[in-house]
């Protein structure tokens, strides 16, 4: 397998409590592969990991072979949504695609092209704290789309987006995978994430306790993702 | 490196902190320098030390205002998570702090070169206005002009790496306040010659201001360049330490 993220024995401790266990996968090139688990089960301090942004206590996570923090051109590499602030609600939306733009070396029109793709061409000349949830979802993947990059990470999407943003979402997903990108794609909307990936990791308290392709995990007739989901994560917690 | 930096002064003004602290700096220089002109007595501002209390009032207040600038910017991008993206396009951390510091002291200096402008467009009217000739060489007047402008860029400089290291803006703050205004002079009337390194004397100093208003003149102060120097270093040790902490901390 082309894996273009490998997560190594990886352990995060917060101080007595365990985040994340030991726990290892590889994503290949080319899918889309969801990221599941109840809350509290080690997803945001796996991808945060992955990103450089935690550092583990043991293991290793791997970004096409190198640790985040080594990737000559990172914006370029991979592109992240994570579910948590990073706006300036001073700033407005352009501005904030601009500064990061600038920081990846990234042309200014491709802020403008952006700015269209997501649909926030209207409000770009508006400040942040101005903006909806749904806003801030595609400012953040707007930033995360800079960069053009061959992987995207997102975490819990769908937060905040309308029903058409959804629509949107799923289909912006499905093309970047038929251009032979990659998305880890977290979220606790199950009937969403079965729309679209490939494939699922599901983790239960920081270890995974499932891998593989939808139609593998619900091969029982009229067997759902999220039956599959509940069976697992219940069965774990006894 | 350099569009790292480019980011960072984007960043900087691409908000209304910097415009609106511009804006306070100027006014509150302006406004010190002509009250000291107006409600002092001619004898006390025509002398050497009135002179220099006049116009490094801009450097002063540009230099506070530079400290709290940087505080505020590089703390504040953990209040708000942009340094979430800022990392995600650069995570050598390193690398961002450095030139988070450069962004906020070329800030500094640019606080800095116009309240000193404010300062010397006011008080030198304002003087003649009172038949009042400053006792000071155009060599002495240069010299608190441009140590002003600097003490703004170090003030910069120091406040960003104060905030990188602290992440809290009003902890940070809070503490910058309370060293500069409580703790400082608390100790430079306890400790003989403490204002020859404290952030307040190395301040006077820089700034080119009479060593009375670092709180004692007997000891004196160090001369402007080593106070910069001095500065320079406390502001680089902060760094160093935001450096060395920020590379083990999850963001």
């Amino acid at each position: 397998m082309d894996a273009v993220i490998e997560v190594d024995s990886l352990t995060k401790r917060f101080g007595r409590t365990v985040a994340v266990d030991g726990l290892s996968f590889a994503v290949p090139r080319g899918s889309i592969v969801g990221f599941l688990g109840p809350n509290g089960s080690g997803k945001t301090t796996t991808l945060r990991t992955v990103l450089g942004l935690t550092v583990p206590t043991a293991g290793r996570a791997m970004v096409e072979g190198r640790p985040y923090a080594a990737l000559p051109e990172p914006a370029r590499v991979i592109g992240a949504v994570l579910d948590a602030a990073q706006f300036h609600p001073g700033r407005t939306g352009r501005d904030h695609l601009r500064v990061f733009a600038k920081a990846a070396g990234v042309s200014r029109s491709r802020v403008d092209v952006l700015l269209r793709l997501v649909g926030l061409d209207e409000a770009a000349g508006r400040r942040v704290r101005g903006y909806s949830l749904g806003m801030r979802q595609r400012l953040s993947l707007a930033t995360a789309l800079l960069g053009d990059p061959r992987i995207l990470i997102l975490d819990e999407p769908a937060n905040g987006l309308d029903p058409q943003g959804i629509r949107w979402l799923r289909d912006f997903l499905r093309d970047r995978r038929d251009e032979g990108r990659t998305v880890l794609v977290s979220s606790h909307v199950l009937s969403e994430v079965a729309q679209v990936v490939d494939e699922v990791l599901v983790l239960h308290r920081g270890r995974l306790v499932a891998q593989g392709r939808v139609e593998e995990l619900t091969a029982h007739p009229r067997q759902t993702l999220e039956d599959v989901f509940l069976d697992l994560t219940r069965e774990t917690s006894r | 490196m350099s569009r790292l930096i480019a980011a960072e002064l984007l960043k900087l003004r691409t908000t209304r902190v910097v415009p609106g602290l511009l804006v306070a700096s100027v006014a509150l220089s302006v406004l010190m320098a002509a009250l000291i002109v107006l409600l002092s007595s001619t004898s006390d501002i025509g002398g050497g030390t009135g002179g220099r209390l006049v116009l490094s009032s801009g450097g002063i207040v540009a230099g506070i205002l530079a400290l709290l600038l940087g505080i505020v910017t590089t703390a504040g991008e953990y209040r708000h998570g942009t340094i979430l993206p800022t990392l995600l396009t650069n995570p050598d951390r390193l690398r961002v702090t450095v030139a988070q510091i450069v962004a906020n002291t070329l800030a500094g200096a640019v606080l800095g070169l116009a309240s000193v402008v404010g300062t010397a467009a006011v008080s030198f009217p304002l003087l003649a206005s009172r038949d009042v000739a400053v006792a000071l060489s155009a060599a002495q007047v240069t010299g608190i002009f441009v140590g002003g402008v600097c003490f703004a860029a170090l003030s910069g400089t120091l406040g960003a790496a104060f905030g990188g290291l602290i992440r809290n803006q009003v902890v940070a703050v809070s503490a910058a306040l309370l060293v500069l205004f409580v703790v400082e002079p608390l100790v430079t009337s306890l400790v003989d010659g403490y204002q020859r390194y404290s952030l307040t004397g190395l301040r006077v100093a820089i700034s080119g201001g009479a060593a009375e208003s670092a709180g004692a003149a007997s000891g004196g102060l160090p001369p402007a360049w080593l106070a910069a120097l001095l500065w320079t270093g406390y502001a680089l040790a902060l760094a160093v330490a935001a450096a060395a902490v920020g590379r083990r901390r999850d963001i």
